[in-house]
């Protein structure tokens, strides 16, 4: 009954009011459940010829909205979000708030804040007696209390400084305001893109607000005072905090005020946030030797700033130690034991001056300084260590052992992949293989999927359905999650055309999979679209995959890693090319590609190689031989250069290179990532807004930008390449009419061979300038395509990512992909002779605006220092060269040999030192920022370094930079 | 309606100067323990200045929170104290539930006297914790776990109470980070010197990507990069947390879980211990972890809870071989039971002795029991007849589970436990048995 009249109200849109003011409690709760399907009908939305919009117009909403307010419970009511901003509305503080209030009406709007109440519509409810506010409540509410709108006509509306509501009712100023020194509020926001009409200065509007209010003793200024510095540990958020010091500062408090409230104000230097403390050590600072103030606390404290990581904060708690120590005598040995704490700073400046303390009112007979400062010999700089002689502080170079490599062979047990045998074992691998678990689980993915295909009965069929599941469900995800790529998706794909397959052979078992085969339809492997090149290299392993389970073959694909994390046994692919021979199965151009790029360099068993003999096809054979020193180039260069190319860019000696180059059409720049580059300066103009002249205006900044010559001709005709799939099969049975002779040889020589969409190198590029959708988790899986050859897709980062290095060219996404590709690139690196393209991008990794992405390329550096396999000449050449340009700036670069680099063996220290001697030498003659400390680094270094001799291109270098009379002093030390 | 837990203290923890001394009254209450003493400690410091910046970095621990909403921030717990034995203990739990802290006073660092025993909630409110930041080296504290004076407040008439929504995932993490202390094993030692210059290559910002701790030569450093004996740390940022107390300790030791699921890092003060455990990454609390599940599917028998009640007191080691002999048990039921009992709140891991000890957290121990939505899901795959074994020897069990809309395969060989559901197949273990694992496990018992 109760039904049929609502919905008649609805419908016909009349006054529910009546009607809701004669239901009894009983009637309420029996029209609850018919209430929330009404909800839920009539928030419905609709999609035809007039576009998108709502089925219900607003009155009928309105109704239902009421009669939900006037018949919930808490519970349901907290989950129908409009009813919060409906019930603080003038329509039911008017229309049913006077009959009826809920229970839970407080609770509701307590927990919800509503956005359309007002500070003063507030307190308006709380003098009625019909809102209990809660502090949370308030804490949102007050901070824009003093901001009134108003329409002025009836199109535009006004914002108004109007800071007397504060005064309005008594509670705000005893009790709510303080709240906001208690609790996270947006006191601090900046309220300048409100434009607000009488007030100017937006940006400290409530600053200027609670000085007043102080200033007219409307507020006590010692409990403002006090409650300020009591913020400094509240945990609050780094502006908020700082926000809270402003007014601080604001407040100006006298030196009497600061004496009375020392230990308040020393109590805020522990606050975590820099800008806290550093206020309040420039409150002290004038008044830190008076006889009022506690020393002796305050030394007591210095011991702990003294550790901060913020540089000012050591200076001027050091400077006032030194005033402490001046003034007072007795204070002295305490002064210089704090002072001693600060030698842990690896910061030079620093270290100096507090040694200069120590040296200057320290005792070198008083036992216990001089037990401090000896726990710091072993991490002092030279500078500082000559100043501290008489504490014993000698100079020391670091022990060669002091950094020990932990030399893991390419190929060893540690690193070997497990094999996956049994049904079971490889059931359970391929249900994880979508959840990168690990980096090689898609590669080896693909040789698992034959191989369980060749060995599966029937009755274990059905185990795999909730991993068809899984995959079908993750092969239509448009987002994905965090933890995986586009080639997990990929991956699912491969699994969903095996789930086909499967429901071919086995369609009893799989009944409940053959459902989704059928609406997957049309999406194999061989007909679904790739849209970035490449990927599309990891297509084609997949279809060469689904090639074998067709025909039942368990063969593996020649690509698939034995190593982690990409590397193959010489053995094992001698072993594959074998099989495949004996099935007379056709070998994957692009797969016998990624398999040679994969041979670790230098570890060829001589049993592998006698194994070798074995290869019926003699130019697979032929290219194996070449690519383990058995045969010379001249051997090999016939055939398609698909088939030998990636060996002679593996092996990387020029005069292979030299020698292929003759017979190819192709200048092999892309594949050998030889761009020439540089960096410069270029004019960048943007439109910003300017909020004084309230107006749009041009602006123009100065960007230091890093250019790869000839890269935009490498844009390919993807769409041409894809046609070119059938064409990328190599048989064997007719490899021997392609022999070489010395007859066609000559034939060769005259027509040069253009590479064609056989090479990986045609697909391992991205495409688009700043479009990244080269998921962090799958780059690194595409560095492993080509581990011997890295610098082709570092390339392409180069260029897509590191073309400049302020911080707003860096978004997160960039950031991951970075860290990614470095760590891979530590794990792959063992070469001595990578090309310049991947020092360009260690250099540029090392002054990357991401304090990680430097720390793992300054992982690289000591790794291939160790090692012996970093050439330290061009790295210290591409770095000179980029910050001749000033690329980015140096104080990176110069804090991360700071904080990773420095002293950890001799031979790192005399690596770096060599490393410098180049840089400096690239670099210009005009210097640049940050230069005085890469000096003080470079001195550092020489006194260390076994040979410390200067290039004469430096010391010229050193002389241009010796005009400057801020470097000079410097220079002349260090010449 | 939400569950709530109410907070309910007699007065305010404060700090107040008397006779010269400042006076730490800590404001104690439990929902297990309503008529317990009113005092369980009260005494003199031997190092006030240590303990007020240990319990500031408890406070800010318990207060911190690395994945969770301000309006979850906002609703605040109480750290727990465990008086007895000699010791005094304070822990809590970040409110994500990713990290665990606690500061141990140890017998040599109080001189007072232990009225009582249990474990109760103190207050920590924002005066008290101002005036604790004030407290100097040269200062001298009493220390009042509760307040000596009976009615120095009227009782019932002047509570402080403070309602917040149970805490569920903290109370989970509490009972949970104590197996992973007993799992865990001392890696390194450092000094105060290195333990400093460690801390200063913690990157800044929240750091999403894992860290490492490796040593070179004499100096530790967190990298970015694995190496083959590194610790591995999640979310390192956490331990900015700890950053104010290293000039103050002597000693820093780490302790990596076995599986590298957590790490601990004990600070060594003179006469106290800090302790501080961070779980394997920001967004997983302790409270998540499944690593307790499988020794909680057996049921504990009453009579044992009971007996063991009855046998300890608070702060006492727990000591498996002679509760075996007092009460007449098999030393690997007791074993297993330790487990069990950390998992129930009745009992804390002590890092530095490597063995558990007594406490009873302040909360119902239905509560505590309700908490493993896992095993809630393992009795209701039970009940409703959903886990099929099909085969059954006596190495290998083989069953079918019914998921939602598909049958899961399960396989346990050995210690081998595989699972074809999403959750195994991300996790690989590491996080603890499925459920799908877990039903077969307890239904395999009865087979």
């Amino acid at each position: 009954m109760l039904q049929e009249e609502l919905e008649d109200i609805v419908a016909h849109e009349k006054d529910v009011l009546p009607f809701l003011k004669k239901l009894n409690p009983k009637d309420k709760k029996a029209l609850v459940p018919f209430l929330k399907k009404l909800l839920k009908k009539i928030y419905e939305y609709r999609l035809d010829e007039k576009g998108y919009g709502p089925i219900y117009t607003n009155t009928k909403r309105d109704i239902v909205d009421k009669t939900c307010f006037v018949c919930f419970t808490k519970k349901d009511a907290l989950k129908t979000w409009q009813i919060s901003s409906a019930c603080v509305s003038n329509d039911y503080l008017e229309n049913i708030i006077p009959w009826y209030t809920p229970s839970w009406y407080s609770d509701l709007i307590n927990e919800t804040i509503p956005h359309n109440l007002s500070y003063e519509k507030m307190m308006q409810l709380c003098k009625e007696g019909i809102l209990q506010p809660a502090r949370a409540l308030i804490v949102d509410k007050l901070p824009t209390a003093i901001i009134e709108l108003e329409r002025s006509n009836d199109i535009l509306w006004k914002r108004f400084y109007r800071p007397k509501v504060l005064l309005k009712y008594k509670e705000t100023l005893e009790e709510h305001i303080w709240f906001l020194f208690e609790e996270e509020s947006t006191i601090n926001y900046h309220y300048s893109y409100l434009n607000i009409e009488n007030y100017n200065n937006s940006t400290a509007i409530w600053i200027d607000t609670i000085v007043r209010f102080t200033d007219e003793k409307l507020v006590d200024r010692k409990k403002v005072l006090l409650a300020t510095l009591h913020t400094a540990n509240r945990g609050f958020n780094k502006t908020l905090s700082g926000w809270f010091f402003n007014l601080l500062i604001a407040l100006n408090p006298t030196a009497d005020e600061i004496i009375v409230m020392q230990d308040d104000f020393f109590a805020a230097l522990t606050a975590p946030h820099s800008k806290v403390v550093n206020t309040v050590l420039q409150l002290l600072k004038p008044i830190i030797t008076q006889k009022e103030i506690q020393q002796s606390a305050f030394i007591e404290q210095a011991s702990l700033l003294v550790h901060s990581e913020t540089k000012s904060v050591v200076r001027t708690t050091l400077m006032l130690l030194e005033k402490i120590a001046k003034t007072y005598k007795a204070t002295q040995p305490a002064v210089c034991k704090a002072a001693a704490e600060a030698l842990a700073n690896a910061d030079e400046t620093l270290q100096h001056r507090a040694a200069k303390l120590i040296v200057s009112y320290g005792n070198s007979n008083d036992t216990e300084l001089l037990e401090a400062v000896q726990l710091h010999t072993e991490t002092l700089l030279h500078s500082s260590k000559a100043l501290l002689k008489a504490y014993g502080a000698t100079h020391q170079a670091p022990q060669a052992a002091h950094y020990k490599v932990e030399s893991v062979a390419i190929l060893s047990k540690e690193n070997q992949l497990p094999t996956y045998e049994t049904v079971d074992d490889l059931i359970f691998f391929v249900s994880q293989a979508i959840d990168n678990n690990a980096v090689y689980h898609v590669d080896l993915l693909l040789s698992a999927l034959p191989k369980l295909n060749a060995r599966l009965q029937k009755e274990d069929v059905a185990k795999l359905e909730p991993i068809f599941k899984r995959a079908f469900k993750l092969s239509k995800q448009y987002e994905l999650s965090n933890s995986i790529g586009y080639l997990e998706q990929e991956a699912a794909y491969c699994i969903n055309d095996f789930a086909a397959l499967l429901v071919q052979k086995y369609p009893s078992e799989l009944k409940n999979v053959e459902k989704l085969v059928t609406q997957d339809q049309g999406n194999s492997l061989e007909i679904q679209s790739v849209d970035k090149p490449m990927y599309q290299l990891y297509r084609f392993l997949g279809i060469q995959s689904k090639s074998l389970q067709k025909k039942g073959l368990a063969l593996a694909l020649l690509s698939t890693p034995t190593h982690a994390p990409c590397w193959i046994a010489p053995s094992t692919l001698i072993d594959r090319i074998i099989a495949y021979e004996a099935h007379n199965e056709p070998i994957s151009l692009h797969d016998f590609q990624i398999a040679i790029g994969r041979l670790p360099l230098q570890e060829y068993p001589a049993k592998s190689l006698e194994h070798l003999k074995k290869i019926k096809d003699e130019q697979i054979k032929k290219v194996l031989q070449y690519h383990f020193d058995l045969l010379t180039v001249e051997h090999i260069v016939h055939g398609r250069p698909e088939l030998w190319l990636q060996s002679v860019l593996s092996k990387n000696k020029d005069s292979d290179l030299a020698y292929c180059q003759k017979y190819l059409d192709d200048p092999l720049q892309k594949e050998r990532s030889a761009y020439p580059w540089q960096c410069e300066y270029e004019d960048y103009v943007y439109e910003a807004y300017d909020s004084t002249a309230k107006t749009y205006a041009q602006k123009k900044v100065i960007l230091k930008k890093l250019r790869l010559q000839d890269f935009e001709l490498q844009a390919y005709d993807y769409a041409e390449l894809k046609n070119t799939m059938a064409f990328n099969q190599f048989k064997l049975p007719n490899t021997q009419t392609q022999l070489a002779t010395t007859q066609n040889k000559a034939e060769l020589k005259k027509k040069k061979k253009r590479i064609r969409g056989g090479s990986i190198y045609e697909y391992l590029y991205i495409e688009g300038k700043h479009e990244w959708f080269i998921e962090p988790n799958d780059a690194v899986k595409f560095l492993f395509l080509s581990p011997n050859n890295p610098g082709v897709f570092l390339s392409h980062i180069v260029y897509q990512a590191l073309d400049e290095s302020s911080f707003y060219s860096i978004p997160n996404h960039s950031k991951r992909v970075m860290v990614q590709l470095l760590k891979g690139l530590h794990e792959i690196w063992y070469l001595p002779d990578f090309k310049p393209t991947t020092y360009l991008f260690l250099a540029a990794s090392l002054l990357y605006g991401d304090k990680v992405v430097r720390e793992i390329a300054a992982e690289i550096v000591i790794k291939a220092i160790a090692q012996q396999t970093l050439n330290i000449p061009l790295l210290g050449e591409t770095l000179g060269k980029l910050e001749a340009g000033e690329y980015a700036p140096l104080k990176r670069f110069t804090d991360v040999i700071t904080s990773h680099l420095l002293h950890l063996s001799q031979a790192h220290d005399t690596a770096l030192f060599q490393l410098l001697n180049t840089m400096i030498s690239t670099m210009y003659d005009e210097p640049i920022k940050g230069l005085k400390k890469l000096l003080e680094l470079f001195l550092e270094l020489k006194h260390h370094a076994s040979t410390g001799t200067i290039s004469p291109t430096t010391q010229e270098k050193l002389s241009q930079w010796q005009r400057t009379k801020s470097l000079k002093p410097l220079v002349q030390r260090i010449l | 309606m939400t569950e709530t837990l109410q907070y309910q203290y007699p007065t305010p923890s404060s700090l107040q100067k008397q006779q010269g001394k400042d006076k730490l009254l800590l404001s104690k209450c439990s929902e297990i323990d309503k008529n317990s003493a009113p005092c369980f400690f009260w005494g003199k410091l031997k190092h006030p200045y240590e303990l007020s910046r240990c319990l500031l970095t408890l406070s800010k621990t318990v207060q911190s929170s690395f994945n969770l909403s301000p309006f979850q921030l906002a609703l605040l717990k109480d750290p727990i104290v465990t008086a007895g034995n000699q010791q005094i203990r304070f822990e809590g739990f970040s409110h994500c539930a990713g990290v665990y802290a606690r500061v141990d006073v140890l017998e040599h660092g109080q001189d007072g006297e232990f009225i009582a025993s249990g474990t109760t909630n103190v207050d920590f409110n924002a005066p008290l914790l101002a005036a604790l930041g004030k407290i100097k080296k040269s200062d001298a504290l009493v220390l009042s776990v509760g307040q000596k004076e009976v009615g120095f407040h009227k009782d019932g008439s002047s509570y402080i109470e403070r309602k917040v929504p149970l805490p569920t995932k903290w109370i989970k993490g509490l009972t949970t980070v104590q197996h992973y202390f007993s799992a865990s094993d001392h890696a390194y030692t450092l000094n105060r010197t290195q333990a400093l210059q460690l801390f200063k290559t913690i990157p800044p910002g929240k750091v999403k990507t894992d860290y490492y701790l490796i040593q070179r030569g004499n100096k530790y450093l967190f990298s970015p990069l694995k190496a083959a004996t590194a610790v591995c740390i999640g979310g390192i940022h956490r331990l900015k947390l700890l950053q104010p107390l290293l000039p103050l300790i002597n000693e820093l030791k780490i302790y990596p879980h076995k599986t590298m699921q957590a790490v601990t890092f004990l600070l060594c003060l003179d006469t106290l211990h800090f302790v501080f455990s961070i779980s394997r990454d920001v967004w997983r609390g302790f409270s998540g972890e499944g690593a307790t599940l499988e020794t909680l599917l057996e049921d504990v028998p009453d009579a044992l809870i009971r007996a063991f009640d009855h046998y300890a007191y608070t702060n006492q080691a727990f000591n498996p071989t002679l509760l075996s002999f007092e009460e007449d048990i098999a030393l690997p039921e007791i074993e297993q039971l330790s487990t069990q009992l950390a998992a129930m709140g009745l009992l804390g891991y002590d890092i530095a002795q490597n063995g558990f000890f007594y406490r009873r957290l302040p909360f119902k121990l239905s509560r505590i029991l309700s908490l493993n939505p896992r095993l809630k899901g393992v009795e209701k795959l039970l009940a409703d007849n959903k886990v099929h074994i099909t085969l059954k020897t006596d190495t290998t069990i083989e069953a079918q589970v019914e998921g939602s809309g598909v049958m899961h395969y399960v396989v346990l060989k050995g210690d081998v436990q595989r699972c074809t559901c999403t959750w195994f197949s991300q996790n690989q273990g590491e996080r603890g048995p499925c459920k799908h694992i877990l039903a077969v496990i307890k239904k395999a018992k009865t087979y």
